[in-house]
């Protein structure tokens, strides 16, 4: 026998349900985003799940003891929109309000850098050995490393990350 | 080619702020208007090419590549300077001859070759100004900048860099606040404003594995006074992502909320905090508050997701701020407490966690004719948080057992809350249940508490938000409560 304030519970559970909750997708006509990381970065693939961490702020080292920093474009750049809802599953209010309560339980060691161009990304990244950003996958060049995620580059077969074609 | 001087005369040179007149080339010709150096166009004519082997080396020494620098040549003269140049104009390069000052034990220059050196000694001399000289390459804005990083890039590098290599730690601040009207139907309660806590939260990177964070709230009380307290002051120290060590006074890692939600109410989706996890100063069943270290980390553990926490403190009393009310029958005991806990975020499904705790402590009462009591606090809690939904339940139990062989006494309390969002709008459901055992010798005054809370929350601003709900209280000890609060949250 469930007590009452838990069936309560549990039928707003299901009405919460209705409609379905906002997935990350990627769209079929989509420009696939890169991620990049430093080119001294041993890291050359990343799983889904392990992007996710990173970008949460849930990683904060990567595995040669460099500190992660995370590089986010500003905000209404296309490519932020996608990384928000491809790895966070948020959209920009809520995204903005969840990073700040990491930060500020502590979960977080800090939020991220923003840069207003592509051109930004690439050289924040080529400069700070623990940085990871996002770039579209055509814009990628030498400085910088781009990571397989699940096994797969940009615009492989399965490959989960991109920004709707405008 | 034309030999000019400003309008104005030779005095007005001095308006270059050089203390010496200039004369400038553009386009590789001299240029000077004025009446005085007309005799020297035939001259200037053959110093032209006479300046371009100076020229050429000047560009060779140049850190800009020769495609930057433009080329020297030998072109007719074109009427005016280089300042009349409109911008769409091609740019030449201007060689400008400045003349020391007359002053006596002016430093000189040497100008270059012998003929180089006579053309400008007697266009100085023109000018009133000794012979020596010297010749400066100004480069017309290039219209081609490709290859120069931008200010923007500059910073993007730069700012780490100086984060880096600062002198000092940047200490970021953020603060919280909130102003609530509340409606309250019990006897005695006054209905109106009033101001919540003000709530300062730093944070600062010492260098790459040492950080703080630092939590300070002002509380308004009765009467118009405050409350000040350092709720979190913690050093951080973080090697990697298996060892996050800390010391120092942090929020007790019982449960989900207690660590999840701290004292700013803007990020909290409704209005207070659970009944169970109510803080110290309010009607605190937990002790929300720990001095003394912490380590948390990850498990390897693959797709589970896995993390610990371990943590030894003073316990309640003491150094903790649980010796003030309502909890003035403990006092400071030399047993430290012990919390550990572990959670669990699968990776298979996104924004589900579940977590399990265990907290210890002894618990030394202020009536020394009593004996002590062992303190046990278990936990579990199982959340899914998306962008639309969320769905929060704890369960908690707190066992008090007597050291002087009394029947040990069980008190419980749980809550589960759920909201939806619809784009700005979240409406909200949470129940609330505690239940303090009578025989407890400390919490007995709580009794059974429970009900329900229903309420929406809207923000209206990406860093504000306005909550209306509305509550259901039954209580044992006291009569049943029905409120409705409304309150504005923020942060800044």
């Amino acid at each position: 026998m469930i007590p009452p304030p838990l069936r309560w519970a549990l039928g707003m559970f299901a009405l919460s349900l209705l409609g379905g909750a906002p997935r990350a997708a990627y769209a079929q006509n989509s420009e696939p985003l890169a991620i990049v990381v430093n080119r001294n970065n041993p890291l050359s693939e990343i799983s889904l799940a392990d992007l996710r961490r990173v970008f949460r702020g849930q990683r904060s080292r990567w595995t040669n003891g460099r500190r992660v920093t995370l590089v986010m474009r500003d905000a209404g750049a296309p490519e932020r929109d996608a990384i928000i809802r491809g790895l966070y599953g948020l959209d920009e209010a809520q995204y903005r309000r969840t990073f700040l309560q990491a930060v500020f339980s502590g979960e977080a060691p800090e939020a991220p850098k923003t840069l207003v161009s592509t051109n930004g990304v690439l050289r924040f990244v080529y400069n700070v050995p623990g940085a990871i950003g996002y770039v579209r996958a055509r814009d990628v060049n030498a400085s910088v490393k781009m990571l397989r995620v699940d096994g797969r580059l940009p615009g492989e077969p399965g490959y989960r990350l991109g920004v709707t074609a405008q | 080619m034309h030999f000019r001087v400003p309008r104005g005369g030779p005095n007005r040179l001095d308006e270059y702020g050089t203390g010496g007149p200039r004369w400038s080339v553009a386009g590789g010709s001299l240029s000077c208007t004025s009446p005085l150096v007309q005799t020297m166009r035939l001259a200037a004519r053959i110093a032209t090419l006479a300046l371009l082997p100076t020229v050429a080396a000047a560009q060779a020494q140049s850190d800009y590549p020769a495609t930057q620098q433009g080329t020297a040549t030998s072109t007719a003269a074109t009427p005016g300077t280089a300042a009349e140049t409109p911008d769409d104009a091609p740019r030449g390069r201007l060689l400008v001859v400045d003349c020391p000052p007359s002053h006596p034990g002016a430093p000189g220059a040497a100008v270059g070759d012998s003929a180089t050196t006579a053309l400008v000694a007697a266009l100085c001399a023109r000018a009133g100004q000794p012979a020596a000289a010297s010749i400066r390459h100004v480069f017309a804005p290039l219209t081609d900048v490709s290859n120069t990083p931008k200010q923007e890039e500059h910073d993007e590098h730069g700012e780490a860099q100086a984060a880096e290599q600062s002198l000092g730690p940047q200490f970021r601040v953020h603060l919280f606040g909130d102003v609530k009207f509340s409606a309250i139907d019990s006897l005695g309660a006054r209905n109106g404003f009033s101001l919540g806590q003000f709530d300062l939260f730093g944070r600062s990177q010492l260098s790459d594995k040492l950080s703080v964070l630092t939590e300070a709230t002002l509380t308004a009380l009765p009467r118009n006074t405050y409350s000040a307290r350092l709720e979190r002051l913690l050093l951080t120290y973080s090697p990697n992502d298996y060892l996050i060590a800390s010391a120092g006074r942090y929020h007790s890692s019982i449960g989900y909320y207690n660590t999840a939600y701290h004292h700013g109410s803007w990020f909290q989706t409704a209005i207070g905090r659970p009944m169970v996890f109510a803080l110290d100063g309010d009607i605190g069943l937990l002790p929300a508050h720990t001095l003394g270290i912490s380590a948390t980390g990850d498990i390897p553990s693959g797709a589970l997701g896995l993390r610990y926490v371990a943590e030894g403190g003073s316990g309640r009393a003491g150094q903790s701020s649980a010796a003030t009310a309502p909890q003035p029958a403990l006092t400071d005991n030399n047993t430290p407490s012990f919390n550990i806990g572990v959670t669990m975020r699968p990776d298979r499904m996104d924004g589900l966690q579940l977590g399990a705790t265990l907290y210890r402590d002894r618990l030394t009462l202020a009536d020394t004719s009593k004996r002590a009591i062992n303190e046990l606090i278990g936990g579990a809690h199982a959340l899914y948080k998306t962008d639309a939904v969320e769905l929060l339940g704890e369960w908690l139990a707190i066992r008090h057992q007597s050291r002087g062989g009394a029947p040990a006494n069980v008190s419980r309390g749980w809550y589960a809350q759920a909201s939806r969002r619809f784009r700005a709008v979240r409406p909200y459901v949470r129940y609330d249940y505690v239940d303090v055992a009578p025989a407890n010798q400390i919490f007995a005054f709580l009794g059974r508490r429970s009900g329900p809370t229903g309420g929406v929350r809207f923000d209206f601003d990406a860093l504000a938000a306005f909550k209306l709900q509305a509550s259901h209280l039954d209580q044992t000890t006291r009569s049943t409560m029905n409120r409705v609060d409304a309150q504005i949250s923020f942060m800044f």
